[in-house]
């Protein structure tokens, strides 16, 4: 006489089956969505990337990284599944991870009406990626605590560093601004750097945010950010100010957002859509009108944009050139992974 | 700090937190089982409460009392240090209450009769010493089975926590080891970092294992109402359930309810996480029948749970969950990107296999004890009872309230247990289902909102009104199934 095969048997083999069958049918759809790595702040880009939905009628599928671990994440993801890529487009808040993507050959070249209307400097000349929508790398100052003048971040940066935050350089916009230092002042000076403000008290934290927390909280004076960052502080009213991070020689740290095609992806003309969306006057504008306050690279009317972000271009036309940063990059990285 | 400081730190953290947790159930387990029915019934839905409050909660809700508090580490540390001793204290009472030693409290009584007995008239106080150590040395060898296991269990809960310590910027190695592996290490090195905290954590599940083989599962209870406690010492429970209830889940829970109204309308409108909500249900119910499946069959027949052949099975089964979440989704996820399995790994497979081992430690250790727990001759009776026709329905009822509903609890906690899950989520969610706990967990970083409280807020009332809903669908098919 057959028994019947116990209960839960049953019920595992339906649940196997029913979550492949519910993924399939209902989450991914019988029409697969656009796959997006977005390393932008998903409070910011998820706006977009719906606006993108119901403009085209495409849809997106986000994977956002965590605050913590930002784009190097997603950018290791990307590597592991080189072989059988799932993204179709990497939209990166920074530049140098989409360049190692580039050389290790795993992007598509697009260059469509929105890479046309972005100036030479921001876009790879084959197509391979293009910037958009910039940030600075600034310092960030609690004006109930300190002056916000150049002369006394400077003094401050010589003595005490216990009230002082950056984020871990491993990541993100922290990482570019690392590389830029590795190739501007030398490997030495950037390590030698390192090194003694962690011995006189410099807090090491998991992102920007908490960077922007800890100023405007009053438990630092100071601290290492990006604009974004001190924009979401200022409006929720806390006293801080920002100054930009100059190099020696007076550029500033602009870092772009960049977007690229996924080499191997199956929905080609779907990501070059949206590429085109994201590079468009329309997408900068928004981005510029956001709290995030990213500065337009392409031409753009400039009475669409707020006082603040109209101050910030001309800081964003002396950034340092970030295209030739990779080797830099990478061994900035290299170094850094050894650190304790 | 190194990560392997940070293990160390973490491992010399769990040692007290564990220690703490076990003694201070050594105090408040007999105490609560001297309680009249009523007043227990109310203590330990305190203590369930605070078991199942999700650890993002305090974490999120403490995260600006941390960043304010950072210039004093040794506070911040404090503070985690308490919030994981409240939380985890009744985990230990829970394994006090079901289990005991192999020397019985008659076998005990004896020997203290036995060395009365060989104690010579005028014997001096080195042999009443001796007597007391020979006694203490007998005592400590029957409860170290219960203390070893309840220790262990601690251990590992508080030495793989993750949550509370990101919030709090507290320095753990889950947290470094999080951001390496998901901030640009290969998976491979990442792993190889963590030899350490494997190494402890296997040293530690060795020792959980001798405990176990000096437990039994036939725990001797004190008849209800009977206390031989001074009435005063009731306090010290009640001073524990305060506290805990207060820190671990009031004080938080009010924190995201007070923005809740002012929220929700901005909520509405900025943001819609209706399909995040809907891929966490699934999974999380998914993870669960499979999770709640291998248990069942795992120890189907209670009169085999006993032999060795059994307990090696189950603690085969425990051991993957027993690393914590984020080393095991690290495994599996290096083994989803090996063929041939590569090709599921934009699946829900992935996340459903690592959820149902992480879950597993906990459904199988719940199983055992409530199958020991049940009454074996009157839900035999019962279950005869429902032979006849007539009866059937006040049979059923009847073996429902002796034990059946024990499933259903199982179940829910691991609903629970899945759909707040953060760790499994981050790393091995599939690309178009993303649950919402990680969406969360990310916008939590940001700092506290009254849209997010307000999104915090639906999000839980969500789980309790899916396992309040299941209840009565359950009882009618647990019931008929038992037939």
């Amino acid at each position: 006489m057959l028994t019947k095969p116990p209960l839960p048997l049953i019920l595992l083999a339906v649940t196997v089956l029913g979550s492949l069958v519910v993924y399939r049918y209902v989450f991914r759809g019988p029409k697969p969505p656009l796959v997006v790595y977005c390393a932008h702040d998903s409070i910011y880009s998820e706006r977009i990337l719906k606006e993108f939905e119901t403009a085209t009628g495409i849809r997106v599928a986000p994977r956002f990284d965590t605050e913590a671990s930002k784009s190097l994440g997603l950018l290791e993801l990307l590597i592991r599944e080189k072989e059988q890529p799932r993204c179709d487009v990497f939209w990166n808040n920074e530049l140098l991870g989409t360049l190692d993507l580039q050389e290790r050959g795993m992007l598509h070249a697009y260059a469509g009406p929105g890479y046309s209307r972005i100036p030479k400097a921001y876009k790879d000349a084959d197509g391979f990626w293009t910037g958009f929508g910039a940030r600075l790398r600034v310092y960030i100052i609690n004006t109930n605590l300190s002056e916000a003048t150049e002369s006394q971040i400077q003094k401050h940066l010589q003595g005490d560093l216990s009230r002082v935050a950056i984020a871990k350089p491993l990541y993100g916009t922290t990482l570019t601004h690392y590389s830029v230092l590795w190739q501007a002042l030398g490997r030495e000076k950037v390590q030698a750097w390192h090194t003694e403000s962690r011995e006189r008290g410099l807090r090491e934290v998991n992102g920007n945010a908490t960077v922007k927390n800890l100023v405007a909280k009053g438990v630092c004076h100071f601290g290492f950010t990006d604009t974004d960052d001190y924009f979401v502080a200022k409006d929720e009213g806390y006293p801080v100010t920002m100054l930009p991070v100059r190099l020696d020689d007076g550029h500033t740290i602009a870092i772009p957002n960049t977007v690229a095609i996924i080499r191997g992806t199956k929905r080609l003309a779907e990501a070059k859509q949206l590429v085109d969306f994201l590079l468009s006057e329309t997408c900068e504008v928004e981005l510029a009108n956001s709290r995030s306050r990213q500065v337009p690279l392409g031409d753009v009317d400039e009475e669409r944009l707020s006082a603040e972000v109209r101050e910030m271009r001309p800081l964003v036309e002396s950034g340092y050139s970030l295209t030739s940063l990779s080797p830099a990059r990478a061994a900035c990285l290299q170094w850094l992974k050894t650190l304790p | 700090m190194s990560l392997n400081t940070e293990c160390l730190l973490a491992a010399a953290r769990a040692i007290i937190i564990s220690l703490s947790c076990v003694g201070a159930a050594m105090v408040i387990e007999p105490r609560l089982r001297a309680m009249t029915p009523r007043v227990k019934r109310l203590a330990w839905s305190m203590m369930i409460m605070v078991i199942l409050t999700p650890t993002i909660l305090p974490g999120y809700a403490y995260s600006d009392f941390a960043i304010t508090r950072l210039n004093e580490e040794r506070r911040s540390q404090f503070v985690y240090a308490a919030i994981m001793i409240l939380r985890l204290t009744p985990l230990a009472v829970l394994i006090r209450q079901l289990v005991c030693g192999t020397i019985t409290p008659e076998a005990m009584h004896c020997r203290r009769l036995l060395a009365e007995g060989r104690r010579s008239p005028g014997s001096g106080n080195a042999n009443r010493a001796a007597a007391a150590i020979s006694m203490a040395v007998v005592r400590l060898r029957g409860s170290a089975g219960p203390a070893g296991l309840a220790f262990v269990l601690i251990f590992m809960l508080a030495f793989t926590e993750f949550e509370v310590a990101s919030f709090l910027t507290v320095p753990h190695w889950t947290v470094s080891l999080f951001d390496a592996q998901s901030g640009g290490y290969p998976l491979v090195d990442s792993l190889r970092l963590a030899r350490l905290p494997i190494a402890i954590c296997v040293t530690v599940m060795l020792v959980g294992l001798w405990s176990l083989t000096r437990t039994r599962w036939n725990p001797d209870r004190t008849p209800t109402g009977t206390n031989r406690f001074p009435a005063w010492s009731a306090s010290i429970v009640w001073a524990y359930l305060a506290s805990a209830f207060v820190v671990v889940t009031l004080l938080p829970g009010s924190v995201v309810m007070r923005d809740r109204f002012p929220g929700a309308r901005a909520l509405v409108m900025q943001f819609s996480l209706s399909r995040e909500l809907l891929a966490s249900i699934c999974l999380a119910m998914a993870a669960t029948v499979a999770a709640c499946s291998i248990t069942f069959l795992a120890c189907r027949d209670p009169r085999k749970m006993l032999t060795r052949s059994a307990r090696a099975m189950i603690t085969l089964l425990a051991l993957p969950g027993l690393v914590g979440p984020l080393l095991l989704a690290m495994l599996v996820q290096q083994a989803f990107q090996l063929p041939p399995l590569d090709t599921a790994y934009d699946t829900p497979l992935p996340m459903l296999v690592t959820l149902s081992f992480y879950l597993l430690p906990y459904m199988l250790l719940l199983r055992l004890v409530f199958q020991r727990a049940r009454p074996g001759s009157p839900d035999h009776a019962a279950r005869l009872l429902q032979q006849r026709q007539a009866l059937r329905r006040q049979a059923g009822e009847l073996r429902w309230i002796l034990g059946l509903r024990n499933g259903y609890w199982l179940a829910a906690i691991a609903f629970f247990l899945a759909y707040f899950d953060v760790t499994i989520s981050s790393l091995l969610a599939p690309s178009a289902m993303t649950p919402l706990m990680p969406r969360l967990y990310n916008f939590m970083h940001y700092g506290q909102s009254a849209v997010l409280s307000a999104m915090i807020c639906v999000s839980f009332l969500v789980p309790i009104i899916i396992i309040g809903g299941a209840l009565p669908l359950w009882r009618s098919v647990a019931i008929r199934y038992e037939t």
